[in-house]
């Protein structure tokens, strides 16, 4: 598990571990059953105080993304897998938003946009064919 | 989710945001601490509570006041008005029994230079009933500790290592560390830093430190003190201080908002 705490963010440290987990549970780089390092280990690796590891495991264990075993550690859980759909759709729409306000300043209007992303879709799509035909 | 783990969601994530331990209560607590040098007011009517299993970063640019809180905070210095209790007990009161459960780091660690690192190890066990053998010799083993070398010729980084050597060797509950990094190179700094951590980790440990880095305050601290002119402006949990902004606020934007730039402030000296 790679995580990279900024702490010059407005984002509390706890806050930017929860979302990097989320976010490689919603990549598959981290998959089910994975064990995650121990809050200690965690703590002194990233040089950031064992009650914000904590913390942040804490809510990661509420949503569901990760579960305690008694006396042997904290893994990724199997419902993590389902619930990283919503994580990806969020992660999308997170990108896509990005590119409609850049959109709205480049004067493009609703309609002219919508073309630009039915254009691109069925290229991806048709490329994406051709990918798993010449694979198979 | 049952009412019942609901519940304890709310106890568990209050316990990491401001981690109070019924018994511990609150470690340190001064009350219209004031101190001053000829005309100068150099920490000024502070009113601080840390609870117990709480690591708090003390920021302040320089002369607003840390060194000499932290003096106060250690009985090197008498306060010129308020009081001062660390783990509910004044100096006057016990000062051997603050004495043994208090560990610190300052600039003014009185260290003798004649002695080599292994005799002033030895000098200082005697003075301290819980000091822990085992734990030293893994900390001089990590820190990488010359024990042969005197203290006269320890570079600024070794010196660092072996004060925090001093601090934590007899399992202070209070540990108290003023400018610890100060100096250091980044590897060193790291190396220091670590150790810490490992030591907040324990059971019901306390740290107040004092920084010039807000990244390093940011890290390992639950709480900041943000001190301006003397005064203790803000102490709050440095999580809810960044949600409390009306737009999302880095602490270092946080602190410079609070204390103004370097010439904005009174001169203090």
């Amino acid at each position: 598990m790679r995580i990279k705490i900024d702490a010059s963010s407005g984002v509390p440290i706890y806050l930017q571990i929860v979302n990097q987990v989320r976010t490689q549970v919603a990549l598959g780089q981290l998959k089910p059953e994975d064990p995650l390092p121990s809050v200690r280990q965690l703590a002194a690796d990233l040089v950031v105080n064992p009650n914000t590891i904590a913390r942040a495991y804490l809510d990661l264990e509420h949503q569901g993304i990760i579960y305690k075993r008694a006396g042997q550690g904290t893994y990724v859980s199997l419902r993590a897998v389902e619930m990283s759909k919503n994580e990806r759709v969020r992660i999308f729409s997170e990108l896509l938003e990005k590119a409609l306000v850049e959109g709205l300043h480049l004067e493009l209007d609703h309609s002219e946009m919508e073309s630009v992303f039915r254009d691109l879709m069925t290229r991806v799509n048709g490329r994406d064919e051709n990918g798993a035909r010449g694979e198979s | 989710m049952g009412g019942n783990s609901g519940n304890s969601v709310y106890e568990s994530a209050g316990a990491a945001l401001a981690p109070v331990e019924s018994s511990a209560g609150v470690v340190i607590r001064t009350s219209n601490l004031s101190r001053r040098f000829g005309r100068v007011e150099a920490v000024r009517n502070v009113s601080l509570e840390v609870p117990g299993g709480c690591v708090c970063g003390l920021l302040g640019l320089n002369g607003s006041g840390k060194t000499t809180l932290i003096r106060l905070l250690l009985g090197h210095l008498r306060p010129s008005a308020g009081q001062v209790r660390l783990l509910g007990r004044s100096y006057q009161q016990d000062e051997p029994g603050i004495r043994e459960r208090v560990g610190y780091v300052a600039d003014a660690r009185y260290l003798y230079e004649w002695m080599t690192v292994s005799e002033t190890l030895d000098f200082t066990r005697a003075f301290h009933r819980t000091w822990d053998d085992a734990k030293v010799r893994s900390l001089i083993d990590r820190l990488g500790l010359p024990l042969d070398r005197k203290v006269a010729e320890l570079s600024r980084g070794h010196r660092a290592r072996l004060c925090l050597t001093l601090a934590l060797a007899y399992n202070p509950e209070l540990i108290i560390l003023d400018e610890l990094t100060a100096g250091l190179d980044p590897v060193v700094r790291r190396e220091v830093l670590k150790n810490v951590i490992e030591e907040i980790g324990r059971e019901g440990r306390t740290v107040l430190f004092s920084s010039h880095s807000v990244e390093e305050v940011e890290r390992l601290a639950d709480q900041v003190a943000i001190m301006h002119c003397g005064e203790v402006v803000v102490h709050a949990s440095i999580d809810d201080l960044k949600q409390s902004q009306p737009a999302p606020m880095t602490l270092e934007e946080i602190f410079f908002k609070l204390v103004g730039s370097a010439d904005g402030g009174r001169e203090r000296r």
